[in-house]
């Protein structure tokens, strides 16, 4: 307490008594300042020593007299400044304390946050996928297990395109595969269809015009030569004519054959006209029935030919009585059967025989359909070619829909 | 020459076949017609030619070369062994642009084109059987 000072001042600011150097302050008269400080019971003032003290007043009783007790502000404080000191120290420590924990902790945010970053990078490049581990935050370890799932969806999904494309592919070398055998088989089919045409005019309209010019010309040798009279002359200009007539009904045959069929009355019209006009001049009856069959034109085409292919086998071979020709559609599948009553073919069929280039022609546009053509001798006599083979989209794209059966 | 002075004052005769009967008939009504020439049968199948062969040895044969049993090139060399001196000559529909070779390995003349004029015919035959070089 060296350093607490009391000083006793009269009311009129003479000063008494001092507790150091009172030598020096005892009979001073306080200034205006210092008097006014006196009046007031506690405060804070700056001596004339410099020196800041906390004071405090009071009037001693039946005096007057005001004693003055002051300590320097550093004393009164002195030991809260200590405290405060501490407190920094602390503070500075638990800064330091919470940067390296803060630091810790964002590694701890950062590291998963990195390697997602990485994994992402990597999958956009097409990397092999390793799954991220599930550290750090929960936060993150439930994005990273999200990321994990999303990059195993994605990468099945991706499997699941990648499989599809292969499919895609397949499909599509198979139905370059296809269109190759098919335009083979068309190949085959207009060769054969050749061949028999040549053979038809092989067998039939050479021969008759050869016939007709051999008659001709031994006409005009027995003629010339008086061999032959004229009534002769008539006889074989007679025979003469039926050849040439014969000939002509060949070649209206062979061009029949060539030429599209008309399908403005349907599938089922032409094949009845077709009967009609092969069997115009024989005793067999033609029955043409069943379903009318919506084709795509050229598919009809090919039916039509397997049709009229098979009343031509009748006409020429089978001595027929009577010739049923039969549509029927089940669903998508369809089967066009032509039967007679005739001496039908051999037990063995005659499909894979050799030079029966017309049946050879069914088998082959039947396969161009894609179906079936079989050739089969009748239990109750006669032979029975059937046709089958099932629509596919082209033959109902005209009107979007497969026609029903009609009964 | 011993042909050659056989058959210089002699009938010829003839074995015709063809499957078409058309043709056949007519083909035999020409020979029938023509001075010189006997129709000694006519045959439809190839079987029955050889069977006429056979029988009549005729001087000439003139067959088609497509018939039911081989046609004439299927049974020449057997004709051949039966009569050596006949003549045969194939004919054919297809001889434009068709794949039939000379028949001459077989001893047969041809194929000629049925349609040939009948002049021709029978010069090709009368130069056989006389053995004078063939007509270009």
């Amino acid at each position: 307490m060296s350093e607490a000072l009391v000083t006793v001042v009269t009311d009129s600011g003479q000063i008494v008594a001092r507790s150091s150097e009172s030598e020096r302050y005892v009979g001073r008269i306080l200034d205006d300042r210092e008097r006014a400080q006196l009046n007031r019971p506690s405060g804070v003032a700056v001596g004339d020593d410099g020196v800041e003290r906390i004071y405090a007043t009071s009037r001693v009783e039946q005096t007057n007299w005001v004693v003055s007790a002051a300590i320097p502000v550093s004393v009164a404080y002195g030991s809260s400044d200590r405290l405060g000191t501490r407190l920094v120290v602390i503070s500075i420590a638990l800064l330091i304390i919470a940067v390296l924990a803060a630091i810790t902790l964002g590694r701890r945010i950062t590291r998963p946050v990195r390697a997602l970053a990485g994994r992402a990078e990597g999958v956009a490049s097409g990397e092999p996928y390793v799954d991220l581990p599930l550290e750090g935050p929960r936060e993150l370890a439930v994005a990273a297990d999200w990321f994990n799932e999303m990059v195993a969806a994605q990468t099945a999904a991706s499997e699941k395109h990648r499989r599809l494309w292969e499919q895609l592919a397949e499909a599509r070398n198979e139905a370059a595969d296809r269109r190759i055998e098919l335009l083979e088989r068309l190949a085959v089919a207009e060769d054969t269809e050749r061949n028999r045409i040549a053979a038809v005019v092989h067998d039939d309209t050479i021969q008759q015009l050869a016939a007709a010019t051999l008659q001709v010309e031994g006409l005009a040798r027995g003629f010339s030569a008086h061999r032959i009279g004229r009534d002769e002359v008539e006889d074989r200009l007679t025979e003469i004519t039926a050849s040439m007539r014969s000939a002509t009904e060949s070649i209206r045959r062979v061009v029949f054959d060539l030429a599209s069929a008309d399908m403005s009355a349907g599938l089922v019209g032409a094949v009845r006209a077709a009967g009609s006009r092969f069997f115009a001049d024989t005793d067999t009856s033609v029955v043409v029935g069943g379903d009318e069959l919506d084709l795509d034109p050229t598919r009809m085409q090919l039916v039509y030919r397997v049709v009229a292919e098979a009343l031509s086998n009748v006409r020429r071979h089978a001595q027929a009585r009577a010739v049923e020709v039969m549509f029927e559609q089940e669903g998508t599948y369809v089967t066009v059967s032509v039967t007679d009553d005739g001496r039908g073919v051999a037990p063995s069929g005659t499909v894979s025989r050799p030079g029966h280039l017309g049946v050879r022609l069914m088998a082959e546009r039947a396969e161009i359909l894609g179906g079936t053509c079989s050739v089969a001798r009748r239990a109750e006599g006669g032979t029975a070619v059937t046709l089958h083979f099932e629509l596919i989209a082209s033959d109902s794209a005209r009107d979007g829909l497969l026609s029903p059966p009609t009964t | 020459m011993q042909r050659l002075s056989l058959r210089t004052h002699a009938v010829l005769s003839v074995v015709l076949a063809d499957d078409d009967e058309r043709f056949l008939r007519a083909l035999t009504r020409i020979f029938d017609d023509e001075p010189g020439f006997v129709v000694s049968g006519a045959a439809t199948t190839t079987r029955e030619l050889l069977d006429l062969v056979l029988v009549c040895c005729p001087d000439v044969v003139v067959a088609d070369v497509r018939m039911p049993g081989g046609g004439v090139v299927a049974v020449a060399e057997e004709m051949r062994a039966l009569c050596p001196t006949t003549v045969i000559v194939a004919l054919s529909a297809h001889t434009f642009g068709w794949p039939l070779p000379s028949l001459e390995c077989v001893g047969a003349i041809g194929p000629l084109a049925k349609g040939l004029p009948v002049s021709d015919l029978l010069t090709v035959i009368r130069r056989a059987i006389f053995e004078l070089p063939a007509l270009e």
